[in-house]
Parts: structure tokens; sequence; C-alpha cells
């Protein structure tokens, strides 16, 4: 008996694991064969030869892919984007977090107005008229102004303020300061870590954002990063262009899925930088939400 | 006369609570624009549904055609085709969701808690943070006929090259598989976090009556998982009507739209490719109180049979 339950642990360990590995496996082999394709010479890529390691190096691609004047400028585009979106995101959100706490006649029906937000929207045809009545079409004001505040994220705000010692804030009233007052010097101060959470659930969403962009913004020199990567990896529009100038520029064939793949790899560099820090919020983010349902 | 003190009174009150709060509302001033422009202005739109909309009519000029757009599409023909995508998808979306993510859960929490258990957690937390547009695009691509790895290793195995992201059988199965890819780590973090929280004497308690890990699983841990897990499965049934239309969007061909259209995918086009701006309208606007329609009926289900509701 007690040798026939260790054999079937041993057994149900080891089918455990290798399910864990095959499944990390499915994770990691895509990103393994995007580096080794793109970093692997040109007719190995044509014979259909390369698999999850490099055969014959040849960083060619990476050099054309950071020369390439439309990824450069989506880069750009994408970082400026997620860094005005996010900025205006988190100042707007915490003036309307603030006062949820707060007593104020009127305060009733302003819950009421953003909780309905949650639940209902305009649609997309509406919204684009509105944006084109707007005259903010194609403009950075499109990417960055429309989501200003979520609010779900204004109510995690609030619910972190509310965890700031009521105590401290009578103080500083009795001594003299101002709503205001209080909400720069002893708020703000004490309120970093959600800061850098929801900066960090804000901007991945705008790093991310494509459909935005797809729909309010018309001139290539305005396109972000997502909207150059769906060009050359779902359209394809882009890379015959794109393999024209290559050959031009380097009098080598490229293969073009070479290029597709290095900017990939390119594109989600930043994500992966970031990733442990986005993972930490990420949970803390969860629980929060857990929590409050 | 004494009716009129008190109103006063109420008035000066509300006078000086409104002048106490005056920074408050300083404050206020720009999110409360925000919410009446972005979000009530395009709610207010929505009449359009109900008017012929013309560009240079603007929207309060255009004539008023009542349900004229919604009848159209009631009795259009492509109709019963988006429903039955925008259904089928969300629920065979809805089928694969929720127990992987148990499964996977408690397969890790089978392991003692070393390097390889954190390697598999960091790795397969990775894809939450890609993008829809990277997930997609190297959903295509690595299913290419040409040069794509999964047809190269079927070519390995004597399999012919399949033309998958063309083929209509494996629209769903590409859509929800990128899903379960992207949301299988991430999603089994809350299971893990619930499992960290039973009480380690349970366990204890199991071993000194000689339960063997199988049913330790069943009996201890699998029970504790239960409440998240259904609370988890009832709030999703209110998505079912809402699938991801930005990744349809990406991962669907003309060839397969016959299963692949949903309304939301056919109002983006009807809409915004075509300026059919006023019937785009209208399906969008009957789409939402559909999901509307959803969200409030599981609410209400969920608060009668669980006593949890999202509000």
């Amino acid at each position: 008996m007690q040798t026939n339950a260790k054999l079937g642990t041993k057994i149900a360990n080891v089918i455990i694991i290798f399910i864990l590995i095959l499944v990390s496996l499915t994770m990691i082999v895509p990103f393994l064969h995007l580096i080794s394709v793109s970093i692997s010479k040109p007719e190995y890529v044509y014979q259909g030869a390369v698999t999850i390691s490099p055969k014959g190096l040849y960083f060619k691609v990476y050099e054309a892919i950071l020369k390439n004047e439309s990824f450069l400028k989506a880069f750009y585009n994408s970082i400026k984007y997620t860094a005005v979106g996010t900025a205006i995101n988190l100042v707007l959100t915490c003036m309307c977090a603030y006062p949820l706490n707060k007593k104020f006649p009127g305060k009733k029906f302003f819950t009421l107005m953003l909780v309905l937000t949650m639940f209902i929207s305009g649609g997309m045809i509406p919204n684009y008229l509105l944006m084109n009545y707007l005259g903010i079409l194609d403009k950075i004001w499109v990417m960055v102004l429309p989501g200003a505040i979520s609010a779900y994220y204004a109510f995690i705000m609030r619910t972190y303020f509310l965890t700031i010692s009521e105590e401290i804030e009578e103080a500083a009233k009795i001594d003299g300061c101002s709503e205001i007052g209080i909400l720069f010097k002893i708020i703000l101060p004490l309120s970093k870590p959600i800061f850098a959470t929801l900066g960090l659930f804000y901007g991945i969403g705008h790093w991310n954002n494509y459909f935005g962009p797809l729909i309010y913004l018309n001139s290539k020199e305005n396109y972000p990063l997502q909207l150059f990567l769906r060009n050359i990896l779902v359209q394809q529009s882009e890379i015959s262009s794109i393999d024209r100038e290559l050959f031009t520029k380097y009098r080598q064939q490229f293969n073009p899925t070479q290029f597709k793949y290095g900017t990939i790899i390119v594109s989600i560099i930043p994500v992966l930088l970031l990733y442990p820090y986005l993972q930490k919020h990420f949970t803390k983010g969860f629980m929060i939400g857990s929590v409050k349902g | 006369m004494s009716t009129n003190i008190i109103r006063n009174k109420k008035f000066t009150k509300l006078k000086h609570e409104i002048y106490e709060a005056k920074y408050l509302y300083i404050l206020l001033i720009l999110p409360f624009a925000y919410f009446v422009i972005f979000h009530y202005l395009p709610m207010y739109g929505i009449i359009i549904a109900f008017k012929d909309y013309n560009v240079f009519r603007g929207i309060i000029k255009s004539p008023w055609v009542g349900f004229k757009h919604f009848i159209d599409f009631l009795t259009d023909s492509s109709m019963p085709v988006l429903f039955k995508n925008t259904f089928l998808i969300g629920i065979v979306t809805y089928l694969f969701s929720g127990w992987p993510n148990v499964i996977f859960a408690l397969m890790l929490n089978e392991l003692k808690n070393g390097i390889f258990r954190k390697t598999v957690i960091t790795v397969t937390n990775i894809p939450n943070y890609l993008s829809v547009v990277i997930v997609a695009g190297m959903a295509i691509n690595l299913l290419s006929p040409t040069d794509g790895l999964v047809n190269i290793l079927l070519q390995y195995m004597g399999i012919e090259p399949i033309h998958f992201i063309v083929q209509k059988a494996w629209f769903i199965p590409i859509y929800v598989g990128t899903g379960i890819w992207q949301g299988l780590g991430f999603g089994s973090l809350l299971y893990l976090a619930v499992i960290s929280n039973i009480s380690l004497e349970l366990y204890e308690a199991a071993d000194i009556e000689g339960a063997t890990r199988i049913n330790k699983a069943i009996y201890i841990t699998i029970p504790h998982l239960l409440p998240t897990f259904i609370l988890t499965m009832i709030m999703a049934v209110a998505f079912i009507i809402g699938p991801s239309f930005e990744k349809i969007m990406l991962l669907y061909t003309p060839a397969t739209y016959d299963v692949s259209d949903v309304i939301s995918t056919y109002v983006y086009r009807k809409g915004l490719t075509q300026g059919h701006f006023s019937y785009a309208a209208a399906i969008g606007f009957f789409n939402s109180l559909l999901s509307l329609a959803f969200v409030l009926g599981t609410n209400y289900a969920s608060k009668k049979v669980s006593e949890y509701s999202m509000f």
C-alpha cells in the first residue's frame, strides 16, 4: 500500500511537471522562433529550416528596423501618446477621486454620473462623430482625451485615499490648510504607490491601444506602434514597400518575415523591461478589485 | 410663513455648504466636463440611430426616421449570421474560460515553492501584457502556410501545410486558443491566491487521516476554490454577448466572415468604412441594449442565487 501510494505520487508529479513544461513551452517557443528567424541568414529562412535556434547569424535586419523611418516614427508616437496620455489620466483621475471622499452638495449626482459610464456608452459611431465634431480627429488629443478618466480606476484611487488617516487631515485643517493644500501637501505625498499602480494600468493601455488609433487617425505619420505592427503583421499592406526599400538600401534580399519578427521583438522589449513592475502592480490591482467585489 | 423660514434656512445652509466645498468644485470642473463631453454627449448622439444622419446637415437638422434603421437591420439577410456568430463565439469563449485557470493553479499548487514553479509562473504571465495586435499578428504569422512555424513542424511530421487563417473551421479555435494562451498564467494567479489562504491545518489533519494528494486536492483545495470559480463564471455570463471584436477585426478575413463576423465588426464596416452612420449607430445601439440586458440580468440572477453582485 505504502509503496503504491508513493509510486502514485511520483507518477502524478512527473505528469504535472510534464504538462507544466509543455504549457510553458507554448509560451517560450514562439518567441524563440521569432528571435531565431530574425537573426538567421535569409537563405535558411526561405528554406523554412529555422525553428527554435538561429542558423547563421545575421543582424542586418535589426539595423534595418532601427533605421526604418515608419517604425521609428510609430515608436516615437507610441511613447508620446503613452507619456502625455498617462500624465493626463493621473491628474484628472486624482482630481475626480479626491472629492469623492468629501461631503459636498451634488455628490450623489456626480457619483451616479460616474457609475453609469461603467455600463453605458454611446458606442462607436456616436463617439466617432463627436471626435469629428470636436475637430480632434487625427490629432494627439483624440489619443489622450477620450479615455482620460476611467470611473473604475477613480474608485480604486478613492478607496486608497480613504486609507490615509483622517486625523492627519483634520490636524492640517485646524492649522489652516485648505482642501487643495491638504491634497497637495498630505494626500499626494502619501499616495505614490497608487499613482504607480494606476500609472502602469493606464500606461499599458495606451501603449497597447490599437482600436482607438485605427478609427480616429488617418495620416500615417500619426500612427502609433500598434497600427504599424498591424499593417505589417496582419494587413501585410506595408511589407512590400518596406521590402523594396530594404532591397535598394542594403542591396541584399531580406526575407520580409525576418523584418516582421524583428519588429515584434523590438516592440515587446519595452514591455519586457517593465514586466517585473507590471506583474507586481497588476497582481496588487486585482487584489484591490477582488476585495472590492 | 414658517415653511418659508425653514426653506430660507435650508437655502442658507446649502449656500454655506457649497461655499465650504468651493475647492472641491474647482477640482471637479475638469472631470465633470470630461464626463459630459466624452461620455454623455455620445449617449445623446445615439439619436442619430432614429434619424437619417447627413454629414452636411449635422445631427440636429437631419430628418427623423423613427425605427426605420432598426427594422432594416432586423430584416437584413446578414442579421441571422451576425447573431449566430456573436452568440457562438461568446459561448465557446465562455465554455473555455475559468476552468483552464483553475486546473493550471491546481497543478502549480502541487509543486514545491521553488525555482521551477516561479519560472513557470513568470513565463506564463508574460503574454498577459502583450497587445492584441502582437498576439493576433504572431498567431497569423506562425500559422502561415508558407513560412509559419506550425506548418514547418507539420511538414516535419509529413502533414500537408494548412492555411489556417482562411479556413472557417479554424477561426473559433484560433480565437479561443489565443485567448487561453494570453490569459492562462495571469488568470490562475487569482486561484493561487485563494489556495494560499486555505488553512494549513486542514491539510495536516488530512495527512494524519492518511489522505493522498489527490484526496486533498478533491476534498480540500477544490471546494475552497469553488466559490471564487462560481462567482467568476456567473459574472462572465454578462460578457458573452460582447466578444473581443478588436481581436476579431485582426483575425478575420473575408473568407471567414461566415463564422467570424459579429455585430460589432459589422457596425465598424457599415459605419466607418462605408459611411452608413445612422444605420450602424442603430445596430450599435441595439447591441449595447442587448449586452446591458445581459449584464443586468446576470447581476440580478447572481444576487438571487449567491448574494454576490457587481453593484
